[in-house]
C-alpha cells in the first residue's frame, strides 16, 4: 500500500517534469526527474534518457554525454539514446571511430546476455552431442571449435555479468590535466577534452585514475561522472 | 461463407492467390526505412464486378461506388510518424467511419473493379511502425425487390467482415557521417539554379531561383543556406512548391562590383538507396555582370539562419514516457547452470545413447515366458507346456529336458535352488501321469511357476 501511495506520488512528479520539458523548463524538469531517480517504479533507462534531453537543451553537452551513456548502459538498444548521444559528441566536437567488427560482436552480446547465454548453451550442448558420436579427426576438431565458441560466449556473459567491470566515465569540464601520480603539483602528460569517454580504473574521493587512448593517468575526481 | 477475404502483404508479395469476391492488399516499397524517409503505404481493394454490381448493398442512401466499410486506424493516424497531405476526390467508399476517396485503376482484367487508397508518412522516430490489421465490413444480399419510393431493397441481408494481418516497417536512424550542407532531405533529388537579372548595379538584388526536384520529404527539411555566399547578401526568400518539386527564390543583393559570378549553390541530401548514402550535388556557376559602387552599401552582418529542428535529422528525440520493465543482471546461479548443464545433458545424452546401443547389441528381449506357456497349454498339455519351456529356457530339445540332473542343470542357468527342484519334480510328477500317475490339474501350479522360473531367467544376464 505504502509503496503504491509512493509509486502514485512520484508518477505526479514525472508527468510534471514531462509537462514542464515540453513547456520548455528544462531546468526544473531536470530537477523534478532526478527526484524521480529515487522512487519506485521508475525505469532509469527513461530518466536518465530524458535527464540527457534537458541538459541537451540546457546546453550543457558533456552532462548530456554522461546521462545519455547511463540511459545506454540500462537499455543499451535504444536507438534515441543513441542518436541524442551522437548528436551531443557532435556538438562538442567528439569523435568515435566506429567499432570493429570484434567490438560490435562484444557489444551485442553484452546487449541481449540472455540469447548469448542460450546460444552458448546451445553450441556446446550440440557440440559435445556431435562430438561423441562422431570418429572422424577432422570432424571432432570442427566441432570442438563450435563448442570452444560456445565456452567463449559464455565466459564473456559469465564475465560481463557476474565480476565487477571497470567502470566509463564521462570527462565533464575541457581541457582536464591528466597526471601520473595524484598530486596537483605534478607535471600534466595529457589533456582531455569535455565528454571524452574513459574507463575508470580506481578512485578515491579527490581522485579518479583513468585510461583512455591519449594516455593513463591520474584526473580530479570531480571532473569524470561515472557512467555506472 | 465468407464473401470477402483479406490479404496483407508488404513489398511486392502478392496476396491475390487465393480466389475471393473481395481482396484487399497493403503494399509498402520497402520493409526497412529511415527516420524522415517517405513511406508510402498503398492499401488497394479488389472486387469481383458481378458481386459489386449484383449483390453488394449501400451503406448509405448517397450511392457509393466501391460500398465498403474498411476500418484502418493507420489511414488516418500512426504514431510515431506524420501522416503527408493527401489529395482530396470524390467519396468512393467508407474509411474509419467517414466517407473516403479512392483512386479506380485500370489492371487489365475485365471481371475486377480495382480501387487503390495512399498515404504517405514520414517517420518521426526510429523503431517499429506498425499497421494494424485491416478489417473490411460490408452487406450484401441474393434476393432483391424494387420498391416504389426507396428503390432497390434487399430480401435477405447479410453482415460479412474479414480481418486481414497486420504490416510492420522498420525506421532506423540516419547514418553519421552528415555533409555540413545537410540540412534534412531525405529522399532522390536533383537540384538547379537560374538568376536574373543577370546584369545589375553593385547594391541592386537578383533573383536566384533554386529548384529541387524529386521523391522524399520535399517540404520537411530547411533550404539551403546562403548566408556564407561571398559577394551577396541574402535579403529573403520566398518559396513555392507541388507535388515534386520546390523553388526556393533568395533575394540576393550583389555588395561589390568584382562579383562575377553566383557561385555553385551546394544542397546534401539522404539517399536511402540501395545503397544508402549522403549525397552533395552542386548547381552550375552562373555568370552575372556587376557594375558601378554604391555609397550606401554596408556589408550586413551575417546571422546564421535558423534550421527547423527534425529529430533523427538535426536534432534530439524527444524524451520518453514509457517505462519498460529493464533488464536485471543474469545471477550467478543462472549463468553457472546455463555454462554447466550442457556438459552434464551431454554425459546424459552420452549415457542414453550408449545404454541404447548395448540394447541394440544385446538383441530384442526374451519373449515373455507365462504368456508362452499359456498359449501353449490351451493347445497341447499343461507337460508338453512346461517341458517346452524348460527346453526353450535351457536352450536344449524337448527330449533332453527330462534327465536325472534337470534340477542341477536348472541351477546352473540360474535359477535359485528350490524353484529348481521344485521344476524338477513338478517335470517327474507331470511325466508320471503319462503313464497312470494322477496327481489332480496341475495347471496353476505349473503356470506359478512357469512366472517364477521366467523371471529368474530375465534377471540373470
Amino acid at each position: 500500500m505504502i509503496a503504491l501511495v509512493f509509486a502514485l506520488l512520484f508518477a505526479g512528479d514525472l508527468d510534471r517534469a514531462n509537462r514542464a520539458y515540453e513547456a520548455g523548463r528544462w531546468a526544473e524538469a531536470a530537477a523534478l526527474y532526478r527526484a524521480a531517480l529515487d522512487g519506485p517504479g521508475s525505469s532509469h533507462a527513461t530518466l536518465w534518457h530524458n535527464l540527457g534531453n534537458c541538459a541537451f537543451r540546457l546546453d550543457r553537452s558533456p552532462e548530456a554525454i554522461l546521462y545519455y551513456r547511463r540511459a545506454l548502459h540500462y537499455a543499451p538498444d535504444n536507438t534515441q539514446a543513441q542518436w541524442n548521444l551522437h548528436l551531443a559528441e557532435r556538438r562538442l566536437g567528439v569523435t568515435r571511430a566506429p567499432p570493429s567488427l570484434p567490438r560490435r560482436l562484444l557489444a551485442g552480446i553484452d546487449a541481449y546476455p540472455r540469447l548469448a547465454l542460450a546460444l552458448a548453451a546451445l553450441l556446446q550442448a550440440a557440440g559435445l552431442v556431435a562430438v561423441l558420436r562422431t570418429s572422424g579427426r577432422a570432424r571432432r576438431l570442427q566441432l570442438a571449435a563450435v563448442i570452444a565458441v560456445g565456452l567463449a560466449l559464455g565466459s564473456r556473459v559469465a564475465m560481463t555479468q557476474c565480476f565487477a567491470q571497470p567502470t566509463a566515465g564521462v570527462i565533464l569540464e575541457p581541457s582536464i590535466a591528466v597526471r601520473p601520480d595524484p598530486h596537483a603539483t605534478l607535471p600534466v602528460i595529457a589533456r582531455l577534452d569535455a565528454g571524452q569517454l574513459v574507463r575508470v580504473e580506481e578512485a578515491s574521493d579527490r581522485w579518479a585514475r583513468i585510461t583512455h587512448a591519449a594516455g593513463s593517468g591520474w584526473v580530479e575526481r570531480a571532473v569524470v561522472g561515472l557512467v555506472e | 461463407m465468407k464473401r470477402l477475404l483479406i490479404s496483407v502483404c508488404a513489398l511486392a508479395s502478392v496476396a491475390g492467390s487465393q480466389s475471393g469476391r473481395v481482396l484487399v492488399e497493403v503494399k509498402a516499397d520497402r520493409s526497412r526505412y529511415f527516420v524522415q524517409q517517405v513511406v508510402r503505404v498503398t492499401l488497394r481493394v479488389r472486387v469481383e464486378r458481378s458481386f459489386l454490381e449484383k449483390n453488394l448493398i449501400q451503406p448509405f442512401r448517397r450511392e457509393l461506388q466501391l460500398p465498403l466499410r474498411v476500418d484502418a486506424q493507420w489511414l488516418d493516424r500512426l504514431p510515431h510518424a506524420a501522416i503527408l497531405p493527401t489529395t482530396k476526390g470524390a467519396p468512393v467508399l467508407v474509411v474509419n467511419g467517414k466517407l473516403a476517396t479512392a483512386r479506380r485503376i485500370d489492371d487489365g482484367t475485365q471481371s475486377l473493379v480495382v480501387f487503390e487508397l495512399v498515404r504517405s508518412y514520414l517517420p518521426e522516430r526510429p523503431g517499429t511502425l506498425s499497421l494494424a490489421a485491416p478489417r473490411v465490413r460490408y452487406s450484401y444480399a441474393t434476393k432483391f425487390r424494387d420498391d416504389f419510393l426507396n428503390g432497390r431493397l434487399p430480401d435477405d441481408r447479410h453482415e460479412g467482415d474479414a480481418v486481414g494481418p497486420k504490416l510492420e516497417l522498420d525506421v532506423a536512424v540516419l547514418p553519421d557521417g552528415a555533409p555540413t550542407e545537410f540540412t534534412g532531405a531525405v529522399g532522390r533529388f536533383t537540384v538547379r539554379a537560374d538568376a536574373a537579372p543577370r546584369e545589375l548595379r553593385a547594391g541592386e538584388s537578383l533573383k536566384l531561383s533554386v529548384t529541387i526536384e524529386g521523391k522524399g520529404n520535399l517540404m520537411q527539411f530547411a533550404p539551403p543556406s546562403l548566408a556564407e555566399l561571398d559577394g551577396f547578401h541574402v535579403r529573403g526568400s520566398v518559396e513555392a512548391s507541388d507535388a515534386n518539386q520546390r523553388t526556393i527564390v533568395y533575394d540576393l543583393a550583389a555588395l561589390r562590383s568584382d562579383v562575377h559570378q553566383v557561385p555553385p549553390i551546394s544542397f546534401a541530401f539522404f539517399d536511402p538507396g540501395p545503397p544508402p548514402g549522403y549525397l552533395t550535388l552542386h548547381t552550375r556557376a552562373i555568370a552575372i555582370k556587376v557594375s558601378g559602387t554604391t555609397a550606401a552599401i554596408v556589408e550586413p552582418v551575417r546571422s546564421t539562419p535558423e534550421r527547423r529542428p527534425i529529430a533523427g535529422v538535426n536534432d534530439i528525440f524527444g524524451i520518453r514516457t514509457s517505462h519498460a520493465a529493464e533488464p536485471n543482471k543474469l545471477s550467478v546461479g543462472a549463468v553457472a547452470v546455463a555454462i554447466t548443464s550442457p556438459w552434464l545433458l551431454a554425459v546424459l545424452a552420452f549415457g542414453l545413447w550408449r545404454y541404447a546401443e548395448q540394447r541394440r547389441r544385446r538383441g530384442p528381449p526374451p519373449p515373455d515366458g507365462v504368456a508362452l506357456f499359456r498359449e501353449r497349454a490351451k493347445t497341447a498339455s499343461v507337460r508338453t507346456a512346461f517341458v517346452e519351456f524348460l527346453a526353450a529356457r535351457l536352450a536344449c530339445p524337448t527330449a533332453a529336458v527330462i534327465g536325472p540332473e534337470l534340477s542341477k542343470r536348472l541351477a546352473n542357468a540360474g535359477v535359485d535352488n528350490e524353484s529348481a527342484r521344485q521344476a524338477d519334480a513338478l517335470t517327474g510328477e507331470l511325466v508320471a501321469e503319462l503313464y497312470g500317475g494322477t496327481h489332480g490339474n496341475r495347471s496353476t501350479e505349473a503356470a506359478t511357476l512357469v512366472a517364477k522360473l521366467d523371471a529368474a531367467w530375465r534377471e540373470t544376464p
